[in-house]
């Protein structure tokens, strides 16, 4: 026992040693790899810093941001109807929830995306009317879904069969009893939901939240396989002329990395707002 | 549902419970149970685990339903509503109203563990009652400084004690200004310290005038804060009657049996 302090320093010694030799061998590599690309002549410093601010690559980036904002807005809206549908009382309701989330959750989002796309081949007409009638409003496909609208459309019900999950995970986190106090005193189910569930399940629900819409931003470079003009879209373009491939893959990846550390601190904004009673 | 109407005693009950009972499946959790609660009294329900007292509270609440009996509170028949000359159960809305009137204390105290404790206790009158938050807030320091958390406002449940937390909830029930407080083993899951504040501030309730239904194994607020004490056992209520005379001279063997084998383990 009386050595310990000792052995404690002997080991604090030992640890510093390693520490400091990993990070040692850590920056060498970092700079051996920064030397490489920055020294490379088809990296072209001067393009990526043209291209970054080029009007083409931030009209991309405005239709980047808006199809994620549309797409987050249908997936949140129709997540949390697909979460509630699953948990319903009525087993009917609950199967076309399930089968909803079996559905859009096993075809690959690209796949997804590219049946949206081409619904005109299949469906020429869409509208809404009664069966076997000619009563209805119906329109032609391809002018309702325009490329935009069926990027959008795919994008927000893949997006709406993940949030729904991860709102009905949060759901199910709020403790009963926490829901029986409410009810006990004499609210409704629905202000109980409101005003007990709602707040809880938002603290639990936000982190991954935040990883779906990082997912999200991302998944939108999907849409330029049918030349919606997103930033990924317009950065293709551009290297189809002048062939400088990596350097505006980077221009892409920067803005991406942007709008991703973005999103990480809205998150911890409320990830904070959303804390509140929480021992720590 | 048979409907039996209540006999009127000499002085009206403020709970009148006749011939209660409730299954769930083949299993009979409440059989035929009757019990008469008057305006301030301290009715203690005790009994073995799974006797279905802490069911007969909930009934109280409307938190469950009954297959048949009665259950009344002031003139309000609890779980039915006559529709038509048709006895119909009681839609959502109709049960949560009545809630209002009933305060229910929990074993597990379930403060809103987002709220802060002032904000716990103003929950119910401001979104059921449609108090104004300044009244509400006004009365909730009141009710904070009788249960001894008048220094807890903002604290958040996760800052307090179990004890603590359990009086906040007692207040919280209390903001309503309920007919009635139902106490469902209030102090079971407490360290055995905190137990007597919880108890002491449910005594000081009953002092002043409360009417309270508690179920309980602490025998000892029994005997000194109950005015009468049912022995539940097997859905039935097997022994009704002042405290001294069901601790000291139970009628029934199998209360004695519960009461010795209670005592014993406690000792233990």
């Amino acid at each position: 026992m009386e050595n310990r302090p000792v052995q404690d320093a002997a080991i604090g010694a030992k640890r510093l040693v390693l520490d400091g030799s990993v990070w040692i061998a850590a920056l060498a590599l970092a700079l051996y790899v920064a030397w490489g690309v920055g020294t490379n002549s088809a990296m072209r410093w001067d393009s990526i810093a043209r291209f970054f601010t080029a009007p083409i690559i931030l009209q991309g980036l405005v239709t980047t941001i808006v199809i994620t904002f549309c797409a987050a807005l249908i997936g949140l809206v129709g997540g949390l109807v697909v979460a509630l549908m699953r948990m319903s009382p009525n087993p009917l309701i609950r199967t076309v929830a399930i089968g909803y989330l079996g559905l859009f959750r096993a075809v690959p989002l690209l796949v997804q995306i590219l049946i949206w796309y081409n619904l005109g081949t299949f469906l020429p007409q869409l509208g809404l009317g009664i069966p076997f009638t000619s009563i209805g409003v119906y329109g032609d496909t391809n002018a309702l879904l325009s490329p935009f609208v069926a990027c959008l459309v795919a994008l927000g019900l893949n997006q709406a069969a993940y949030m729904g999950e991860i709102i009905r995970g949060g759901i199910l986190s709020v403790q009963a009893g926490q829901v029986e106090a409410a009810i006990a005193l004499g609210m409704t189910k629905a202000k109980a939901f409101r005003r007990v569930v709602a707040p809880l399940a938002a603290k639990s629900i936000i982190p991954p939240l935040g990883n779906d819409m990082i997912n999200l931003l991302k998944a939108t470079s999907l849409v330029s396989v049918v030349g919606v003009g997103d930033l990924m879209t317009r950065a293709q373009g551009i290297y189809a002329s002048n062939y400088q491939v990596i350097p505006l893959l980077i221009v892409a990846s920067l803005w991406y990395l942007a709008l991703t550390v973005l999103f990480t601190l809205v998150q911890a904004v409320l990830e904070r707002r959303f804390s509140a009673g929480v021992a720590r | 549902m048979n409907y039996i109407p209540p006999q009127q005693p000499a002085v009206p009950a403020l709970i009148r419970i006749r011939n209660l009972t409730k299954n769930f499946g083949t299993n009979r959790v409440l059989d035929n149970v009757s019990l008469d609660i008057a305006q301030g009294e301290v009715r203690c329900i005790i009994g073995p685990s799974g006797s279905g007292k802490s069911t007969l509270l909930r009934c109280l609440n409307a938190l469950t339903g009954f297959d048949s009996g009665a259950l009344v509170l002031d003139d309000t028949r609890v779980g039915y509503a006559e529709r038509r000359g048709v006895l119909k159960p009681w839609t959502a809305r109709e049960a949560a109203s009545f809630r209002q009137r009933v305060g229910l204390v929990s074993q597990h105290v379930n403060l809103f563990s987002h709220r802060t404790v002032i904000e716990n206790v103003i929950e119910g009158p401001v979104q059921v009652l449609g108090t104004s938050k300044a009244v509400a807030i006004r009365a909730a320091t009141d009710l904070l400084a009788r249960v001894g958390l008048a220094d807890k406002h903002d604290s958040y449940p996760s800052q307090l004690s179990g004890g603590q937390q359990q009086r906040a909830a007692i207040a919280r029930a209390l903001a309503m200004e309920p007919r009635v407080m139902l106490f469902d083993e209030a102090t079971s899951a407490l360290d055995p310290e905190l137990v007597s504040e919880v108890l002491g501030v449910m005594q000081a309730l009953a002092s002043d005038g409360m009417t309270m239904v508690v179920v309980t194994h602490e025998m000892r607020f029994a005997q000194e804060a109950g005015d009468r004490v049912a022995v539940m056992d097997g859905g039935r209520i097997i022994e009704d009657g002042t405290a001294s005379e069901v601790f000291l001279r139970p009628r029934e063997p199998r209360t004695a049996q519960f009461l010795k084998d209670h005592f014993r383990t406690a000792a233990a």
